[in-house]
C-alpha cells in the first residue's frame, strides 16, 4: 500500500481553522446570491457589489494559498487550485466583459447568463473544507441528541401528540354534537370557536362556555377530566426531567441511546488512573474528539472539570456485553484504551489481567484495525497477549522499575522523562513523523541543523524510524549519528517513506494530514 | 545474597521489598552505565521477603547484593548499610501498608537524609497527590507508578508505538540510548544552548543535546543540610530560550548510548 495518499494538505492552526470557517461562510453566502439575483432583479446592483466582494476574498485566498504552497510551479494545476480558479473565473469574466470591448462576444445576454450559473461551481469548494464541515455537523448532531435525551424528548413528544389529538378530536366532536342537537347560536356552533374553547377546557380546566346539549356537556366533562390528566402527566414529566437533571449534576453526560459517535476515543473500564488519562488526552487533543467511557459504574462517574469533560460521555454496562459493545460504535472509533479494573477487593493481578484481555479480545473481534492500548499488571499476561497484532500492551510497573534505576544512575533525569511523557502546552513529547520532502536525500545531520535554525517551531530530531506503517516505532534508531552504535553514513540519508523521531511541543506543522486517514478516524484531529 | 554487609562506598541502598526489587537490582548491576553497583536491601518484614522468592534478584554482574532485616528508621541499621557512603537510596512502597504507604516511605527518606544529606534519594510514590509533600521533605526524585501508567497510556493512545521509544530510553542494556545530564564545563561557560548544539552537530558528537537544566544554588543555612538547588528545566528550548548563556551549575540534557563524560573533551 502506498504510504501516503496524494490528497494531503498542511496542518492548520486554530487561527487557520477560523479563517477556513470564514471562507466556508463566504462560499455559502455567495451561492445564495445566485437565486436572489433571479428573484429580486431590481436589487441587481447591490447583489453584484456583494458578488465582487466575495470574489475579491476568493482571489486573495487563491493568491495566499499559491504563495504558501510547497511547490508553487505545480500548485495551479492541482485539484483544489483548479476548483478555486473555477470559483472565481466566471465573475472575473463578467467583470472583463463589462470593461473590455475585446470581450464583446461575452456580453451577449445568453452567454452572460451561462457564465453566471457557472458560479455554482463554487459548491466544489466545499470539498476542501469537507472534513471541517463534517466535524461541525457531527458535534451539532450529538449535542442535539444529548439534549433530546436529557429532556426525555420522546416522552414529551408522545404526551403533546396525544394532547393535540385530543384537542382536535374534542373540538370537532363538540362542534358536530352542538350543531346537531341544538337550535340557534352556542359557544360550540362556530367551528374555529370550538377549537379555542376546547383548548381552554383541556389546559386550564375552566369551563366558562357551557355546551347547550346534554351529549355536549358529557363530552366536555370527559375532556375536563382528560385535561386534568394531561396537566398531571406533563407536570410529572417536567418534574422528572428536573429531578434527573439535579441528580446528574456534576456527573458525566450519559451517551444517548440513539446517538452515534464517530472518531471518538473509547475507554473500557475505570480505575484510579481514569481522571488523569482523560486530562492528558484532553490536553493532547484540545478536546476535539469525544471520549466514551464504558464501565459498570459509568453513570456515577463525576466530572472534575467542566472544560475537560465537555466531550466525555459515559455508557453504563459490562464492556463484554454484546449489546454494550454495539452501542460503543466501535466501527467508527479512532482509539480504544483498556484499563485494568477490579470487580472485587480480593481480585489478584492475574484476574485483573484476564479481564482486561477479554475486553481486548471482544474489541479486536469486532474491529481489529482500531489502534488499541491495554494496561496489564503482569509480565505473564504480556507474553500471552503478544499474539494480537496492532494492540499495544503496557505493564507500567516495568517502566517504574527502570525509571527508579535511571534516577540512581543519572540523578535528576526523572524530571526530563516526566516532561516528555506529559501532554501540556509547555512540554514536549515524542512524535514519529514522515520526513518532509525537502529533507529526502539529505542526512540526519542536515535535519538537525535545519531544525536548530528554525525558530518558528521548536523541534529536535532524535532518531530515524523505518518501521512498517501499520506498526510504527518498531524499527527505529535513536541517536543514529553515534558512530558504531548508530547507523552507517549511508543509512543516515533519508529516503522516501522514512520517518523522523522528533521531540516537539505539538505535531510538527510540516506534517501533511492524510485526508483518507482523517476520514477513517485513524488520524486524530489535533487542531 | 549475604546478610553481613562489609563497609561499602558508592553503593545503592534499597528500602523495603516488593516485586520491583529484582528488576531494579538487575538494572543497577548489569546495565551498561559504568561499573555494576553494590546494593544493600533493607527489609522490614522478613516473612514477606522469604515468602516471595521471585522478588529476589539473581546474582550476577560481579557486584554484591546484601540484605539487612529491620526498620529503615533505625539509625543503627542505616549505619550498618553504610548509608553515609552510599551513592543513592531507593525507597520502595511497602506492599503491606496499602495505599497510605507514602507516609512511611517519606519518613524513611527523611531518616536517610538526616544520616547523609548528600545521598540521592529516590522514592516510589503511590498517590501522585503527595508529590508536593515529598519535595518539601527534600526527597530528590519521585517515581509515581500511577502517573507513569496514566501518561504512557495517554501517549500510546495519541501516538501509537511511542512507548517503545520510552522503553528503549529507560533500559540500561548495552546498545540502547539513555538520557544523561552532564555538567556544563568551564570551557563552555557563557555559551548558549544554540551554540553548543550547533557545535555538537558540526563535530559529530555521539550525543544529541535535548535541552538544559539551570541549577540555582541556595546558600546553606547552619547545619549539615545540603544546599538545595532550584532547578529550571528546559527541554527542547524555544526561540529565545536557545540563546540564554549557560553557566556553571548548569547541566546539558543529552541523549546518547554511553555517558558522554566531560563535555569539554568533545566541545569547546
Amino acid at each position: 500500500m502506498k504510504r501516503f495518499s496524494d490528497s494531503r494538505q498542511p496542518r492548520s492552526s486554530a487561527l487557520a481553522t477560523t479563517l477556513e470557517l470564514f471562507i466556508v461562510a463566504c462560499i455559502f453566502l455567495s451561492l445564495v446570491l445566485i437565486p436572489l439575483e433571479i428573484l429580486f432583479p431590481e436589487k441587481h446592483l447591490f447583489f453584484w457589489r456583494m458578488e465582487l466582494v466575495f470574489t475579491a476574498i476568493f482571489v486573495v485566498e487563491y493568491v495566499v494559498r499559491w504563495g504558501l504552497a510547497e511547490k508553487r510551479l505545480i500548485y495551479p494545476f492541482t485539484r483544489y487550485a483548479i476548483i478555486d480558479l473555477l470559483a472565481i473565473a466566471p465573475t472575473l469574466l463578467m467583470v472583463l466583459a463589462e470593461h473590455f470591448t475585446l470581450f464583446s462576444v461575452a456580453r451577449s445576454v445568453r452567454l452572460l447568463r451561462v457564465v453566471r450559473f457557472l458560479r455554482l461551481l463554487r459548491f466544489l469548494k466545499f470539498l476542501r473544507y469537507g472534513y471541517l464541515l463534517y466535524r461541525f455537523a457531527l458535534h451539532l448532531r450529538i449535542r442535539f441528541s444529548t439534549l433530546r435525551d436529557q429532556i426525555q424528548a420522546n416522552q414529551l413528544e408522545k404526551i403533546f401528540l396525544y394532547a393535540f389529538l385530543t384537542w382536535v378530536i374534542g373540538a370537532n366532536s363538540l362542534y358536530l354534537t352542538e350543531t346537531h342537537f341544538t337550535v340557534g347560536e352556542g359557544a360550540y356552533t362556530g367551528y374555529w370557536e370550538s377549537y379555542w374553547h376546547i383548548i381552554i377546557v383541556l389546559f386550564s380546566g375552566i369551563e366558562d362556555k357551557e355546551p347547550l346539549s346534554l351529549p355536549g356537556r358529557i363530552e366536555v366533562t370527559i375532556l375536563l377530566i382528560m385535561g386534568i390528566c394531561f396537566a398531571g402527566v406533563i407536570t410529572g414529566e417536567i418534574v422528572s426531567i428536573l429531578v434527573r437533571k439535579i441528580q446528574r449534576l456534576g456527573k458525566i453526560t450519559l451517551k444517548p441511546r440513539e446517538s452515534r459517535l464517530e472518531h471518538h476515543i473509547i475507554i473500557l473500564g475505570h480505575n484510579k488512573h481514569f481522571k488523569n488519562i482523560v486530562r492528558q488526552v484532553h490536553a493532547a487533543m484540545g478536546g476535539r474528539h469525544y471520549i466514551l467511557v464504558v464501565s459498570r459504574n459509568a453513570d456515577s462517574l463525576e466530572k472534575e472539570d467542566e472544560d475537560v469533560y465537555k466531550r466525555v460521555m459515559a455508557l453504563k454496562g459490562n464492556p463484554l456485553d454484546p449489546a454494550i459493545l454495539e452501542r460503543m460504535d466501535l466501527d467508527s472509533a479512532s482509539r480504544v484504551i483498556v484499563l485494568s479494573s477490579s470487580m472485587r477487593m480480593e481480585d489478584n493481578p492475574r484476574d485483573i489481567d484476564n479481564r482486561s484481555l477479554l475486553k481486548v479480545i471482544a474489541v479486536y473481534g469486532r474491529n481489529s484495525t482500531v489502534p488499541m492500548v491495554a494496561e496489564l499488571q503482569t509480565e505473564e499476561a504480556l507474553a500471552a497477549a503478544g499474539v494480537l497484532d496492532g494492540v499495544e500492551f503496557l505493564v507500567s510497573r516495568h517502566f517504574g522499575e527502570r525509571l527508579a534505576s535511571q534516577a540512581v544512575l543519572n540523578p535528576g533525569v526523572t524530571t526530563i522523562y516526566d516532561s516528555l511523557m506529559t501532554f501540556s502546552d509547555d512540554s514536549s513529547e515524542f512524535y514519529t513523523v514522515p520526513v518532509p520532502s525537502y529533507l529526502v536525500g539529505k542526512t540526519f545531520r542536515d535535519a538537525q541543523l535545519h531544525f536548530l535554525d528554525d525558530d518558528d517551531e521548536a523541534i529536535i530530531p532524535v532518531g530515524i524510524d523505518r518501521s512498517d506503517e501499520a506498526c510504527p516505532n518498531t524499527r527505529f534508531t535513536l541517536c543514529p549519528q553515534a558512530g558504531q552504535a548508530g547507523l552507517s553514513s549511508g543509512e543516515m540519508v533519508f529516503k522516501e517513506g522514512d520517518c523522523l523521531v522528533v521531540i516537539a511541543y505539538e505535531q510538527p506543522r510540516f506534517v501533511a494530514v492524510s485526508r483518507e486517514a482523517l476520514w477513517r478516524g485513524r488520524e486524530l484531529c489535533r487542531n | 545474597m549475604e546478610n553481613r554487609v562489609p563497609p561499602l562506598k558508592g553503593h545503592v541502598v534499597v528500602v523495603n521489598c516488593n516485586e520491583k526489587v529484582a528488576a531494579i537490582v538487575e538494572e543497577l548491576q548489569t546495565g551498561s552505565n559504568g561499573e555494576p553497583l553494590d546494593v544493600v536491601l533493607l527489609v522490614h518484614d522478613r516473612e514477606l521477603w522469604e515468602a516471595h522468592p521471585h522478588w529476589h534478584p539473581e546474582g550476577g554482574g560481579g557486584a554484591g547484593f546484601y540484605t539487612l532485616y529491620g526498620s529503615a528508621h533505625d539509625m543503627e541499621l542505616l549505619k550498618q548499610a553504610s548509608i553515609r557512603h552510599a551513592r543513592a537510596a531507593i525507597i520502595l512502597a511497602d506492599p503491606t501498608q496499602g495505599v497510605l504507604t507514602d507516609a512511611r516511605s517519606t519518613l524513611a527518606a527523611v531518616a536517610i537524609e538526616r544520616e547523609n544529606p548528600q545521598v540521592h534519594t529516590v522514592e516510589e510514590l503511590i498517590l501522585s497527590i503527595n508529590r508536593d509533600h515529598l519535595a518539601r521533605m527534600n526527597v530528590d526524585e519521585v517515581v509515581c507508578l500511577g502517573e507513569i501508567s496514566e501518561k504512557l497510556i495517554a501517549q500510546s493512545c495519541i501516538s501509537p508505538g511511542v512507548k517503545n521509544v520510552f522503553q528503549e530510553l529507560l533500559t540500561t542494556r548495552s546498545g540502547t540510548t539513555q538520557i544523561f545530564l552532564p555538567e556544563i564545563p568551564l570551557s563552555l561557560h557563557q555559551k548558549t544552548y544554540r551554540e553548543i548544539a550547533r557545535e555538537c552537530i558540526e563535530k559529530g558528537t555521539p550525543f544529541i543535546p535535548l535541552g538544559y537544566i539551570i541549577n540555582t544554588p541556595i546558600p546553606r543555612t547552619s547545619g549539615p543540610r545540603k544546599g538545595i538547588a532550584a532547578k529550571s528545566v528546559c527541554i527542547n528550548p524555544r526561540r529565545s530560550a536557545k540563546d540564554i548563556p549557560l553557566t556553571g551549575h548548569s547541566q546539558l540534557a543529552v541523549m546518547a548510548y554511553d555517558p558522554p563524560g566531560d563535555l569539554g573533551r568533545w566541545l569547546g
